[in-house]
């Protein structure tokens, strides 16, 4: 794993359970440049702060404003679409929901979960994401 | 100050060149509420925006910047929305940057239009962080109407939570945090003081019975799933884990498969990597003394949720099982005290137990599970 700063990806957690916000922390800050948000409006003001994240791994069932709102307001944003969202939740028996929001979903991670799967997961998706960026679009 | 222009489609063409601002109102769902247009909207956009519903005002703007007092005399409070066309000078996003400051009008999303392909420049617009949000087209209107009603939203609950006196409920947090360890730190290095030759001679026993060292570590994870190097005195022999596969046929709640994922669940009847000293620190539950040291290191806390075995910690991983772990983990508990007389609870009505304490977590509940900690402990040594 890179240890160089500049080189770490950034990663945004959106929970707002506190012990489990600190546990997706620990996973990932070993290599990732981790922020975290409680809930979707602390994550919108950490997005309009200038944080600019690589992927956004969020919660669906939260305060305020929810994973689902989140999710569907960021990838209509001009400014924010491109960046891939995993969602981790235990939440998906809505699944009429899951499917108005699969095409914006990269992974959906079910709790509980194991840690180093996560882990897997997440590297997982920052690697295909980088590959499909790279690949010239059509037309 | 404000005129309604009624039949704005059949305006002059020099009407909008040379006003630079146009203030519209959505009589739809948010009547009342103003959108604000910056920049230079020609006839066709405007007229887009009139043909959506949308009743069109005009403020006497005459000048091609906007000056601080002019943004002032806006009526901002009815302003929903603030639409600026790409300027490439940057100029009304310095008003705005302005505008930011007066602190009663930061629920009002801005919207910057531009006509190019935004894909090359979304990190550009992202450094005027004035800029909610761009669009390229003002063809979708039910998009537009989308992304106004979610940043209306957020950024009114935005505001509020900034003016949320956050340090108030911060100060009693922190000042029960310190009392807490204050309290943890003197009494457990008190006991460890008195103890000490108690814990001198288990230390020398432990020793003296078998090879190894004087410890048993292993990793624990306590508050908010925190990790730590969690001390007992030894009670096995050196390498029990290992000489665990072994024994396998002899557990008592084991299927005998080999192969078997089965949780690992293992109680055995008279245990042979138990050694005689440790049988008796086991049974006097001796051999938890050394967490006094997690205690005084601060992993851990007198009272508080055991703290678990990492693999029985990572399938507590779902937002209810989560809340345990928001209490300390600790050397009694509202388990201990508990459990005592019954002897089968099973994993999850700990697991609420635990919930239970780390809900209703306060000082009073610590001395009472302190209190009673001693009588469950008798109670035990007797079944």
């Amino acid at each position: 794993m890179a240890r160089n700063n500049e080189n770490m990806k950034k990663i945004l957690i959106v929970e707002d359970n506190i012990s489990m916000r600190y546990l997706l922390e620990n996973i990932l800050k070993k290599s990732y440049i981790v922020r975290t948000a409680d809930d979707g409006l602390t994550a919108m003001m950490s997005l309009s702060q200038g944080f600019s994240p690589d992927l956004i791994l969020t919660d669906i069932n939260m305060p305020s404003i929810n994973g689902w709102e989140l999710i569907a307001y960021l990838k209509k944003s001009a400014l924010y679409k491109h960046i891939p969202i995993v969602v981790l939740s235990s939440a998906f028996l809505e699944e009429t929901k899951v499917e108005v929001e699969t095409e914006y979903i990269y992974d959906c991670i079910k709790k509980p979960f194991e840690p180093i799967d996560l882990l897997h997961r997440v590297s997982g998706v920052l690697k295909s994401s980088k590959y499909l960026s790279a690949v010239p679009v059509n037309n | 100050m404000m005129s309604l222009l009624k039949d704005f489609p059949s305006l002059p063409d020099n009407h909008l060149k040379n006003k630079m601002i146009v203030v519209t109102e959505i009589s739809a769902a948010d009547s009342g509420k103003l959108v604000l247009l910056f920049g230079a909207f020609d006839k066709e956009e405007a007229r887009l925006l009139f043909t959506n519903d949308y009743q069109v005002y005009q403020l006497p703007f005459a000048s091609t910047t906007v000056t601080r007092e002019e943004i002032q005399a806006l009526p901002l409070k009815e302003v929903g929305l603030i639409l600026i066309k790409q300027d490439t000078k940057g100029l009304y996003l310095k008003q705005l940057a302005a505008l930011r400051n007066l602190k009663l009008h930061v629920s009002i999303p801005i919207i910057l239009y531009v006509n190019s392909d935004i894909k090359q420049n979304a990190d550009q617009f992202k450094k005027f962080k004035v800029v909610d949000d761009v669009i390229t087209s003002l063809d979708d209107f039910a998009e537009l109407e989308f992304k106004v009603k979610f940043l209306q939203r957020y950024k009114q609950l935005a505001s509020t939570k900034v003016t949320i006196p956050k340090h108030v409920t911060q100060v009693s947090k922190k000042t029960s945090y310190i009392i807490r360890r204050s309290f943890d730190i003197v009494v457990s290095s008190l006991l460890l003081l008195i103890l000490s030759p108690v814990l001198l001679l288990i230390a020398i026993a432990v020793k003296l019975e078998s090879k190894g060292p004087i410890f048993y570590i292993s990793k624990r994870a306590g508050k908010h799933y925190r990790i730590f190097k969690f001390y007992k005195f030894r009670t096995m022999v050196v390498n029990a884990d290992k000489k665990l596969k072994d024994l396998s046929h002899l557990n008592q709640y084991g299927s005998g498969t080999e192969n078997s994922n089965a949780p690992s669940f293992l109680k055995i009847k008279d245990d042979p990597r138990i050694t005689r000293v440790g049988s008796f620190l086991r049974n006097t539950s001796l051999d938890e003394l050394p967490q006094l040291i997690n205690v005084l290191l601060g992993h851990m806390s007198l009272v508080g949720n055991r703290p678990l075995p990492l693999y029985e910690a990572a399938t507590l991983t779902s937002d209810h099982w989560a809340n345990r772990f928001d209490a300390p983990a600790g050397m009694t508990g509202l388990w201990q005290i508990m459990k005592r007389g019954e002897s089968d609870m099973s994993t999850e009505e700990r697991i609420e137990l635990d919930i239970t304490y780390a809900k209703n977590n306060s000082l009073i509940f610590d001395l009472w599970i302190m209190v009673k900690t001693p009588f469950a402990m008798m109670q035990k040594s007797d079944v």
